[in-house]
């Protein structure tokens, strides 16, 4: 028994050895990368910008879990890219590295500036034309730092994204939502009314189509395709409209885009249901039957009871037949 | 020019007399045939037209196919004539083949969607498409400075965008001087970049410069709608009452009133149609009517059909046309609207068919949608009601002292409007006129003291 007992006390003082071991290892690895890290940093306002890349990766081999050599390369090489095109490939992946590490070990109440990394990813991505990954990196900053002093900056980005996705109506809100926390903002003003330039010709669509002139109107919504092809209103009114032509295979065509470009937008409720009279008319009720089950799963919140009603009722229908 | 056209006239006669026929399309320009088509074959077009204006390679097979519209050299290589007519043509579409028209349209027939994915503006791309613009790369940034664009670069940005053909800048005030820091041309004269700029921004859309848009935006807070000589210039390129004269009015933005009351109002048009002709039956009850409602020069509504400004009348104040705002009373609407049609059928009836008197669309709960024009407005086209309850003007946003009950709407900035005490899908009994509480706690639900 005492052997027994002796040999678990050697195998728990050999692991605490071994534990010490690594934290004092770590520790001294950190304290190396720090040290390097600030040299980087001293090469850095000496303007040596080779001297202080180097010195920044080797910080960061030295303690991969140390972020700042991270954040300080992703910094320069968007400087680089800003610059001369050049780096945004390094740039993107010393952010992507960034964010794996904050994940694993989110900062503390004094380091929350490492979270001002993603605001920075968010507008490299702006820059470079990302948009889908620059709303995904200010959107998560919205959410880690929602008392950020610069909030319209970030409101303003989410609005420009949105603006290049052609998804105006989020863009507006975006927008809007910059004005609200400073309205002397002016870059959301100047950037709201582009969008309105460009709403207007939509609004001219509408307004047309309700006057009855529906070729002129569609003439009008290929004008607004040309530089916003994925608007999904306009695409959905250009098929209303092609449906009211009697163009009804142009018209499936167009809504099927619709819908394979954002199958979860709430405008795709209407538009699974401006085919299903669509495909009824053509005899297509198996495909018919499809979308409005597609509905009932992408929709279940959709409150408006006689909408579903009416869901119900055509379901009903298409399946009692054969 | 004789020498020319006396030129043209031999070479033509001859061309008549000789087994080819002159091309249906006409000479080039005032050309010669002789001028092009000489003993040694057809001469390059180099002579006239510079090699450093063409953007698109020539004398390449090209990489990809070609459709058989577009003529290739007999060593399968590309020609000027790939895509430019030689013989007719129009210069509007820059004489293209086929029917020309959209340059990006055109480029699609041979390049395909791909064409959108080779934006060469796509910074994250890298230096791989710098060769679209520039003639040169930078070695480093030091050396950004010694980089040289491809041509002229008007000419570059029109060959894929075709801005000096849309008239553009529209919505942009020539009037407004420009801020100081933009890139100019050395004698001082502006260019796309000036205020665009071409490797992307993070701040505005178009990629306007931030210099830019900051100084288009300057004083757009104030009001420009009162007596005020300065005011004038907000509207006007003068404060000159007698030069302020049809047909033009010195408006700014090249007189285009969309563009200008857009300018300082953040709105989306979207309450009533503007830039739109007049549909021919409500053209006619205009016309019947003997109304004086302005529409733009080219027939078309615009928010000065509606509004008026009150400089002509010397009472200078934005209001509603036809609407005596101390009344409710409006009829405005009527001149090219039936009142009759409007007001045949109560909306407030469980009837699909009738949502569109006052939505834009049958609305669904979880998705928005808008009213037809502002909510008073939507009101006053069927009820002729005055100023309500106790004559008082309930219309406006309410006083700091007024806590208005959280379970009542209110419209755009907080102000009240009809819906805010009538609900117009509520009860369906009109004695009640709707009210969205007994008539006199209705009126506790802001007014009330603890």
């Amino acid at each position: 028994m005492d052997t027994h007992l002796s040999r678990r006390w050697a195998a728990a003082v050999a692991m605490a050895a071994t534990l010490l071991v690594a934290v004092t290892a770590a520790h001294a690895g950190r304290d190396a990368a720090r040290t390097v890290y600030k040299e980087g940093l001293r090469a850095y306002r000496a303007g040596d910008l080779p001297k202080a890349l180097a010195l920044f990766e080797q910080s960061e081999d030295q303690d991969p879990t140390y972020p700042y050599p991270t954040l300080a390369l992703a910094r320069i090489y968007q400087a680089l890219f800003e610059q001369g095109v050049r780096h945004y490939e390094d740039a993107a992946e010393a952010y992507e590295r960034l964010q794996i590490l904050l994940r694993a070990n989110p900062p503390g109440p004094t380091e929350q500036a490492l979270y001002q990394g993603r605001l920075s990813q968010g507008q490299l991505y702006l820059k470079g034309g990302d948009y889908p990954r620059a709303l995904d990196a200010l959107q998560d900053f919205l959410r880690l730092q929602p008392g950020y002093l610069g909030l319209e900056a970030v409101h303003n980005g989410l609005g420009i994204a949105y603006y290049y996705l052609d998804q105006y109506d989020r863009a507006v809100e975006a927008f809007r939502a910059a004005i609200a926390v400073n309205p002397d903002f002016a870059e959301a003003r100047f950037n709201l009314r582009s969008v309105f330039t460009r709403l207007a010709v939509y609004n001219e669509a509408v307004a047309i189509a309700r006057a009855g002139d529906l070729e002129t109107a569609l003439a009008k919504l290929h004008r607004l395709r040309e530089f916003a092809p994925n608007y999904l209103p306009g695409q959905r009114l250009e098929a209303k409209l092609l449906a009211a032509l009697n163009r009804p295979v142009e018209a499936l065509a167009v809504y099927t885009k619709v819908l394979a470009a954002e199958g979860r937008h709430p405008i795709t409720y209407g538009v699974r249901l401006d085919m299903v009279k669509l495909l009824m008319g053509q005899g297509r009720s198996a495909e018919a039957l499809i979308l409005l089950r597609e509905n009932e799963e992408r929709f279940p919140n959709l409150t408006d009871a006689k909408a579903r009603g009416e869901v119900a009722k055509l379901l009903e229908f298409l399946e009692a037949r054969p | 020019m004789i020498l020319r056209a006396l030129a043209l006239g031999l070479t033509l006669a001859t061309a008549a007399g000789s087994a080819d026929p002159p091309p249906p399309g006409g000479s080039h320009r005032d050309l010669a045939c002789g001028d092009c088509h000489g003993s040694g074959g057809i001469a390059d077009c180099v002579p006239c037209h510079a090699a450093s204006a063409n953007i698109h390679p020539v004398g390449v097979v090209p990489a990809i196919p070609v459709p058989g519209e577009f003529a290739l050299g007999a060593d399968g290589t590309l020609l000027c004539r790939t895509c430019h007519r030689l013989h007719g043509g129009v210069p509007e579409t820059r004489y293209l083949v086929g029917e020309g028209g959209d340059r990006a349209a055109f480029c699609v027939r041979c390049h395909g969607d791909a064409l959108a994915r080779t934006n060469p503006h796509l910074a994250r791309a890298g230096t791989t498409r710098c060769a679209y613009c520039h003639a040169s790369l930078p070695e480093s940034p030091d050396s950004l400075g010694a980089v040289k664009a491809r041509g002229d670069i008007v000419r570059l940005c029109d060959f894929c965008h075709g801005a000096v053909a849309k008239d553009h800048p529209r919505n942009i005030d020539q009037a407004l001087s420009l801020p100081k820091g933009l890139p100019l041309t050395p004698d001082g004269g502006w260019t796309c970049v000036t205020c665009h700029d071409p490797h992307g921004t993070t701040a505005t859309t178009h990629y306007v410069r931030l210099v830019f848009a900051k100084h288009f935006e300057r004083g757009r807070q104030g009001n420009p709608h009162v007596d005020s000589y300065f005011a004038c210039k907000a509207c006007h390129t003068s404060s000159v009452a007698s030069e302020i004269r049809a047909p033009d009015y010195r408006l700014r933005y090249k007189g285009d009133i969309g563009v200008l009351c857009v300018s300082c109002h953040l709105t989306e048009r979207g309450h009533h149609p503007t830039g739109v002709r007049l549909p021919p039956p409500m053209a006619e009850s205009v016309a019947a009517a003997g109304s004086d409602l302005p529409l733009d020069r080219e027939g078309r509504i615009t928010c000065y059909t509606c509004h008026d400004n009150g400089c002509t009348g010397g009472k200078p104040g934005m209001q509603v046309r036809y609407y005596d705002r101390t009344k409710l009373q409006s009829d405005l609407c009527w001149v090219c609207h039936r009142r009759d049609e409007f007001a045949r059928q109560s909306p407030h009836v469980d009837d699909d068919a009738r949502c569109g008197q006052c939505h834009e669309s049958r609305p669904v709960r979880g998705v928005s949608r808008g009213l037809v024009t502002v909510a008073t407005m939507v009101c006053l086209r069927c009820h002729a009601v005055k100023l309500h309850p106790s004559g008082a003007d309930h219309l406006r946003v309410p006083s700091p002292k007024i806590r208005v009950d959280e379970s009542l709407p209110l419209g755009p900035g907080g102000a009240v409007t009809c819906a805010t005490c009538h609900d117009p899908h509520g009860t369906p009994n009109p004695s009640s006129r709707r009210l969205r509480a007994g008539k006199a706690a209705i009126c506790e639900q802001c007014h009330w003291r603890k």
